[in-house]
């Protein structure tokens, strides 16, 4: 029964959903920059593997402004 | 000026060679034209290729791990460019699916209340995770690449961004190459799935959807001899 008032209390009142969102955000953040790191060295390794003079530079960095998006929205949701 | 003396001149004089078409000195004796490219419309010889090129003949600007000094790039082949319309579709229908979205979010879920900071962030994220996804499935296409040089043909196969696997075969030791083109797409757009046989316990190289698989055979088929 308390646990179901625990769901109820989250849907009725909008400042605990607020909460709850950011809360889940920024574990989903967390999982999400473990990724764009992964990404980012896998991409600068295969980029290692097979070099385009004029684009794996701009690919490394894309994959790096990925992960830099993904550390400032961290950051963001905490500040708020 | 005596006539007698000037060099005879026509088009039936017999003994005169006909000026040979420039053959690439590294590649001649292989029979490959470097003048004269060989494909139609998605290849680019001897320049440098877009970052979105599926075949490039000769490709400048381009090198690999474990390139040996004399080692020269002969074809470049990745997934024919058609092949990406699925993930680019989809891509697109993510980035217009907030939008469509906000009209119908008060009706389907009259119960999620947050405040417009917490939606801008949860926007934000969704388009980092769309970002996300067309990063990873631009990756996969770029990376799986069959190379064929001088000297080997190398196979970069990318399945997922934590595994890959690369192989390489010398020229000298593929047995027969040859191609599958099977559908009315695959017929329209002219790609197909080359397989490079290679031989006794060696595997063999399979590049899917390849453009101009014809010619790609025969490139490789004039390289190996064939």
């Amino acid at each position: 029964m308390q646990f179901n008032d625990f769901f109820q209390s989250i849907i009725t009142s909008s400042l605990n959903q607020d909460s709850i969102v950011k809360i889940l955000l920024v574990i989903f953040l967390s999982l999400y920059i473990l990724f764009a790191v992964i990404l980012m060295v896998q991409i600068r390794r295969f980029n290692a593997i097979i070099n385009q003079v004029g684009f794996s530079p701009i690919f490394k960095a894309l994959a790096t402004g990925h992960l830099i998006a993904a550390v400032v929205l961290l950051i963001g949701i905490a500040i708020n | 000026m005596d006539k007698s003396s000037q060099p005879l001149q026509g088009e039936f004089v017999l003994g005169k060679q006909k000026p040979e078409k420039t053959l690439d000195i590294k590649n001649s004796k292989k029979g490959i034209d470097s003048t004269d490219p060989p494909f139609s419309h998605s290849g680019d010889a001897r320049k440098n290729p877009h970052f979105y090129s599926s075949l490039s003949y000769f490709p400048q600007g381009i090198t690999f791990e474990d390139q040996e000094a004399n080692e020269e790039i002969i074809l470049l082949i990745r997934r024919d460019f058609i092949t990406n319309i699925p993930w680019v579709a989809m891509s697109f229908s993510l980035i217009i699916a907030p939008i469509l979205f906000s009209f119908f979010s008060d009706t389907l879920f009259p119960f999620i209340q947050i405040s417009p900071t917490t939606h801008f962030l949860l926007l934000l994220f969704y388009y980092l995770l769309v970002a996300g996804f067309i990063l990873v499935e631009f990756t996969l296409w770029y990376f799986n690449i069959l190379l064929v040089t001088n000297m080997r043909v190398i196979d970069v196969d990318i399945d997922g961004i934590l595994y890959k696997n690369i192989a390489h075969t010398k020229l000298d030791l593929i047995q027969d190459v040859s191609y599958t083109q099977i559908g009315a797409i695959r017929s329209l757009f002219n790609y197909g799935d080359i397989l490079v046989q290679t031989a006794g316990s060696l595997g063999n190289f399979e590049c899917t959807k390849a453009p101009e698989p014809a010619r790609v055979i025969k490139i490789i088929g004039d390289l190996i001899g064939k």
